[in-house]
């Protein structure tokens, strides 16, 4: 699942880039490529984060799962 | 202040791109959420507000070719042209002119105007402009009362005192009905003199 990573911190990188770019001139063509291709690149890249949280989270009945859940109970007061 | 941030953002990803193994640690998983999450949010959104206020200025509009003729009009050597005694007398600020007069200043305005901006820009780019390009309402005299109303030389002319609750109205426009006619008129560019500024 690191490959998620690695392709949502291109993608990010790629966007900050234009932005970048996109912010030397002051033209409608330059706020074009801001808002498509910056765009593109910036839901892309923090999407293809979040999927890559998702895939981080322990699956429920998983030994990690229960063993966090397990810790919860240890820890809840009174008990 | 935005190219601090999207360098430092840049700078930050390298690492998670070169050993993604980072994230295992607790402390990893936190600065990941930071580099990959907020630090790209803060950056687009303030990147966003710089276009947004960019957006407005009078280099902005005319950056399309379309709109040249009418960003020339702005200095035609005579001053019974509004646009052009507007802006070469400072009247508006030069460097925001199309914004001020073609702004709603309403509630909402600035709002429907950026929406309308985006469509200009969207028919430049991706669809056919109107030809010849004209308002898509008529102008209201609001923009116009805006600045004009309660200024002396405005107030002080028998002849708008007399239809003042029509042009308030917008019933009689100024710029339609005989008195102040002379606007973009882009079509006569060629037989006009034009003024050039010192600076």
């Amino acid at each position: 699942m690191k490959h998620w990573l690695r392709i949502s911190g291109i993608l990010l990188i790629l966007g900050l880039i234009v932005e970048a770019l996109s912010l030397c001139w002051n033209t409608a063509a330059s706020f074009m490529s801001f808002m498509i291709v910056g765009g593109v690149c910036f839901i892309g890249g923090v999407l293809t984060y979040l999927y890559f949280l998702l895939t981080q989270l322990p699956a429920s009945g998983s030994p990690m799962a229960s063993r966090s859940r397990d810790s919860r109970i240890l820890r809840a007061p009174g008990q | 202040m935005v190219f601090i941030l999207i360098g430092t953002s840049i700078v930050l990803l390298v690492p998670f791109l070169l050993r993604p193994t980072i994230t295992l640690s607790r402390e990893g998983k936190i600065l990941a959420f930071v580099v990959f999450f907020v630090l790209p949010l803060a950056a687009a959104s303030i990147g966003a507000s710089e276009h947004y206020e960019g957006s407005k200025q009078t280099q902005f509009c005319l950056s399309c070719h379309i709109m040249a003729p009418w960003g020339k009009s702005l200095y035609v050597d005579d001053q019974s042209h509004i646009p052009a005694a507007h802006f070469q007398n400072h009247r508006i600020p030069p460097d925001v002119a199309c914004y001020t007069c073609h702004s709603d200043y309403a509630m909402y305005g600035t709002l429907l105007t950026k929406l309308q901006g985006l469509h200009h820009v969207y028919v430049n780019y991706l669809g056919t402009p109107m030809n010849p390009i004209h308002l898509y309402e008529p102008y209201q005299n609001a923009v116009c009362l805006n600045c004009h109303l309660g200024a002396r030389s405005f107030e002080g002319d028998p002849l708008h005192v007399a239809i003042m609750a029509d042009l308030k109205d917008n019933k009689l426009s100024c710029v339609s009905s005989g008195c102040h006619d002379t606007v973009h008129n882009v079509a006569t560019l060629g037989q006009q003199k034009f003024w050039m500024p010192t600076n």
